[in-house]
């Protein structure tokens, strides 16, 4: 009973709300206050400290190659495990053989370059007499045995599984307490290829593939700088998923890259396999509606994005980059935006505007207006909606919902559908919807206007996840519209306001610049300026160097020509 | 437990916001295929009632092409009557809406009437109460046009009979909404309104009525009277000679104070007093030559500016000075005389006939009617520091003893001078033969009818 009264004391009377600082992205490059103070230096490190960092104890590697045997077999549970190859041979060290074995997962590795670079000089060039016989038989194996660039030594098993794990090759050695480990990956990958859903018509042609350094490399091919850096963080307490955080050292603001490696390393799952994933074991709020993360597939618009200050995620295995931090205003921008000139561009900006706000409010504003204002429609329209509304025997609502509902069915299903059958599945529903459904007075045809202009505005939308969020709000605001009409819209538009100036993505405010207002509204927000005129990165990155552009960037058309007089 | 106290928290607001929602919204939702939509309101003095209440109702079916296959899609009026009409006799407005709604099946509503006509006998009487009735109820549109009938509303409304467009209310607003000669003002009810309850402007209504020629022979016997012709203007609603299928026609303006009728306006008049408003679009006007044979120039004259207006107290009389400035063009000059060359002489000749026409209007509205639908108050208004004063002034009761003065500043704009004949065969000939892109444009029109 007193539980109950407690719990309707909690509803009736105000409560100081609980206070929870979030992080929020001040000004500054480097903020006097605790995390973001030299974050660089620090994570440099603590790098350093991992590498040097010397293993657990239990987790050595012995001096004794069967121990060091036994142990891999029984981590790999050879010989259950099939596709684990585990090689044994000898080594030619002076005048002694010296045992030895490799581990590596069989089509995960390139074998060629297993046979070539690393068996074959361990087996076939050790006979060749010392160069330095001073050399101990690490740095011998280290230092002339192993002719391939990448080659690691570590100490413990757990790096060395990591590594195999990963399209490496684990080499044990007869007497010594290291193992040696070289990045032989060569597994079977998508080559780089078109984008499929970002397309755009200007501008290059290529699309992240599911491998992380050939996505990295895709982004540093086009910046070519050096203070772009690549920062591996392994999430997954099993999966050990690689991902890189990339961010331009002089210009993205440093508390903010702490945050997100924050946050990336404060994920504790077992498996993590697709940026779809840690989009969401990052993103701020779960259950507002539209995405507060950029997810894309072009390594330019990742470049671009990067240029204005802000961290790209890359998730090995998966073709989608993530950046942050956006605001709303970013997920109304195409890649192509930048490519084309600036009164197309504003056009086509004011199309999508225009083209969201269709996707959301119509079906809302329609039944707003059909069960509640009346006086609002031209005379004729009224009569000719009345007219063709006579015959049809539901409510408004029950049409409206009826025919969304229809068109997310085609939607949902013509995704699925095989592809041989697409086009029938089309004929099937644009039969259904257009012609089949007002023959047979089940809708209007007035309404199925207003289902195609919404079908079509929600795919004018940019970003894909965007256009879900704007299905989903969609359908609330068609109750709200049944429910309250003009009013249970502005209800809906209110709470989506209030919800979005709340929300905050990786500390920046998400309605930012016009939000919280800041400089540069008018640069590249809704409108776009001219290309000469985009000095400044946006404001509320807070990034490490202000401008991007000098005072004048076009330079060639101030001071003088050649012999021309003063 | 936490995550309990949140989850019911926001259930709780969730619950709150649709009830409330839900209990304050719904209640007045309404289907539009569940509403009668009346497009014209007839009022006009009872017989077993006070009020005898005509309703026009839009037929959708008929104007928006039926619903479904069966139409197939083709033009409305394509099933019968595009309007039905209820008349019933009432003691007010809103009661007769209930009777209403006792005889058709579907809830009145009526915000898309756009035509309220009132019979002259109901007019005469007294109307105020029934705008002000209007003005209040939230469904009546104030942009409703306003309409005095000679005829009554019942027998009008049954005679609207649009043949140039599907549906009535589409009609309405082009014959009284869109001004195309001047010769009916625009009078919206809530002009209308706003003119009953203030002191220094009188309301108008559009004077309407129907036409009962059926034949031209009934225009032969309105005869003629001497050599001269007949100006246009001075016709008024019921008296037209023009026979058509479309009986109603709206001519003249009719003439309240307060809330009562006192006279009506032929044409002419009517476009004095949207000159005098300033609210005169254009309109043709005929005008006697200067060389006295019987031929008429036609002038199509615009208002340039609005008319300045100052009101002097002389001797306790009102001194009106009002100043139109206007300009015009040739439409039309039957005698074979160069007007191109003369006009100065027409300016004068056209002045003259609009200062006349001008001041007879004024001088009518003041010593016949004893209202000032101009508006001219205003401009006496200015001139007192206190609404008391300005009340207690009591403008109504001078308006009668005013003076007027009236201006007019018109010039013509363009003589309309024929420099090249457009006869294709004579003017283009030598083109033609060169061979030119226009020469041969009009060669090809060579080989046609003519």
């Amino acid at each position: 009973m007193s539980f109950i009264i407690r719990q309707l004391k909690k509803y009736l009377f105000f409560e100081e709300p609980e206070k929870r600082e979030r992080f929020i992205l001040r000004p500054g490059a480097r903020p006097a206050d605790e995390e973001g103070s030299g974050s660089f230096e620090k994570a440099k490190e603590k790098k350093k400290a991992e590498s040097e960092k010397a293993p657990e104890p239990g987790d050595e590697v012995k001096s004794d190659i069967d121990a060091n045997l036994t142990h891999m077999k029984d981590v790999y549970s050879i010989p259950v495990n099939s596709d684990i190859v585990l090689r044994e041979f000898d080594i030619t060290y002076g005048c002694r053989t010296v045992r030895a074995f490799i581990i590596f997962f069989d089509g995960m590795t390139n074998t060629e370059v297993i046979n070539n670079y690393i068996l074959k000089p361990l087996m076939v060039d050790s006979v060749m007499p010392l160069k330095d016989t001073a050399e101990n038989l690490e740095g011998y194996v280290m230092r002339q045995l192993m002719p391939h660039c990448q080659v690691n030594i570590s100490r413990g098993y757990k790096k060395a599984v990591e590594a195999v794990n990963f399209g490496g090759c684990a080499l044990f050695v007869d007497g010594l307490s290291v193992c040696f480990t070289a990045d032989v990956k060569g597994w079977d990958h998508r080559g780089v290829e078109k984008p499929n859903n970002e397309i755009i018509i200007k501008g290059p042609q290529e699309a992240f593939n599911e491998v992380l350094r050939t996505n990295c490399a895709q982004i540093r091919k086009r910046l070519k700088d050096e203070d772009l850096i690549v920062e591996d963080i392994l999430v997954g307490r099993v999966s050990r998923t690689p991902c890189s955080i990339l961010y331009i050292k002089d210009v993205a603001n440093e508390a903010l890259v702490q945050e997100i490696r924050r946050r990336l390393e404060g994920i504790s799952v077992d498996y993590m396999l697709d940026a779809g994933e840690l989009e969401q074991l990052i993103e701020d709020s779960t259950v507002y509606p539209s995405p507060q993360v950029i997810s894309t597939e072009r390594p330019d618009y990742t470049a671009e994005l990067l240029v204005s200050g802000r961290v790209a995620i890359i998730v090995d295995g998966s073709p989608n980059v993530l950046v942050v931090p956006i605001t709303a205003f970013d997920l109304m921008h195409s890649p192509e935006d930048n490519y084309i000139r600036f009164p197309y561009v504003n056009l086509l900006r004011y199309i999508r505007y225009i083209a969201g706000f269709l996707a959301l409010l119509l079906p809302g504003l329609y039944v707003a207006i059909t069960n509640y204002h009346h006086e609002m429609i031209p005379t004729d329209l009224l009569l000719a909606i009345e007219a063709s509304r006579e015959k049809v025997p539901f409510p408004s609502l029950v049409e409206i919902l009826l025919m969304e509902i229809s068109f997310e069915l085609i939607r949902e299903a013509g995704l699925r559908v095989p592809g041989p059958i697409g086009p029938t599945l089309g004929i099937i529903g644009a039969l259904i919807l257009g012609q089949a459904a007002v023959a047979a007075n089940i809708v209007s045809p007035v309404l199925i206007i207003i289902v195609a202009l919404t079908g079509i505005g929600s795919f004018a939308i940019p970003n894909y996840s965007l256009a879900y969020s704007v299905r989903i709000m969609r359908f609330g605001f068609i109750f709200l519209g049944a429910l309250a009409g003009f009013l249970g819209i502005t209800v809906g538009l209110f709470m989506i306001g209030s919800w979005s100036t709340a929300l905050k993505s990786f500390g920046v405010p998400f309605m930012s610049p016009f939000g919280p207002k800041t400089s540069g509204r008018y640069k590249n927000v809704i409108f776009r300026a001219p290309e000469w005129k985009m000095e400044e990165r946006p404001d509320y990155l807070n990034p490490k160097k202000k401008r991007k552009q000098a005072e004048y960037s076009m330079k060639w058309k101030h001071g003088k020509r050649k012999g021309e007089q003063d | 437990m936490k995550r309990t106290v949140v989850y019911l928290r926001i259930g709780c607001c969730l619950l709150l916001l649709i009830m409330s929602l839900a209990l304050s919204g719904c209640y007045d939702q309404r289907e539009i295929d569940e509403m009668a939509y009346p497009l014209a309101v007839g009022l006009d003095v009872g017989r077993a009632n006070i009020l005898r209440m005509t309703l026009q109702l839009a037929a959708p079916l008929s104007i928006g092409g039926g619903g479904g296959g069966e139409s197939g899609g083709g033009g409305g009026g394509a099933g019968g009557k595009p309007v039905s009409v209820i008349t019933v006799d009432t003691p007010s407005i809103y009661s007769g809406l209930n009777m209403v709604n006792n005889v058709i099946s579907k809830e009145i509503n009526m915000s898309h009437a756009k035509v309220i006509v009132i019979s002259r006998k109901l007019a005469e009487k007294g109307i105020s109460k029934y705008i002000q009735a209007m003005m209040r109820g939230r469904e009546f549109r104030p942009d409703m046009f306003i309409v005095v009938t000679d005829d009554p509303p019942d027998v009008y409304l049954r005679e609207v009979s649009s043949v140039l467009e599907s549906n009535p209310a589409k009609y309405y607003e082009l014959l009284l909404g869109k001004d195309y000669s001047s010769y009916y003002p625009e009078a919206r009810i809530a002009d209308f309104h706003h003119a009953i309850e203030r002191l220094d402007i009188e309301p108008t209504a559009v004077l309407s009525g129907i036409n009962p020629k059926e034949s031209v022979e009934e225009i032969d016997m309105m005869g003629k009277t001497g050599e001269h012709y007949l100006d246009e203007g001075r016709y008024e609603a019921g008296n037209v000679p023009a026979v058509s299928e479309l009986k109603n026609v709206a001519m003249g303006t009719a003439v309240f104070r307060g809330g009562k009728m006192v006279g009506t306006l032929n044409g002419i008049e009517s476009v004095c007093f949207q000159m005098v408003t300033g609210r005169y679009n254009h309109s043709y006007w005929t005008i006697p030559d200067i060389t006295g044979s019987g031929n008429v120039i036609v002038m199509n004259v615009v208002q340039r500016k609005r008319p300045k207006t100052t009101v002097e107290m002389k001797d306790g009389k009102p001194y009106i000075t009002v100043r139109l400035d206007l300009e015009g063009d040739y439409t039309s000059i039957q005698s074979t005389l160069e007007h191109e060359k003369y006009p100065e002489a027409i300016e004068n000749k056209t002045i003259e006939v609009i200062r006349e026409n001008v001041t007879t209007f004024l001088r009518r509205t003041a010593e016949e009617f004893d209202s000032d639908i101009c508006g001219l108050g205003r401009f006496m208004k200015g001139k007192f520091l206190t609404w008391d004063e300005w009340e207690k002034f009591d403008w109504p009761s001078h308006y009668r003893n005013s003076e007027f003065n009236v201006e007019v500043k018109f010039k013509i704009r363009r003589t309309g001078l024929i420099i090249r004949l457009m006869m294709p065969e004579l003017s283009a000939a030598p083109r033609v033969a060169s061979g030119s892109v226009k020469g041969g444009w009009l060669c090809r029109y060579s080989h046609g009818p003519w």
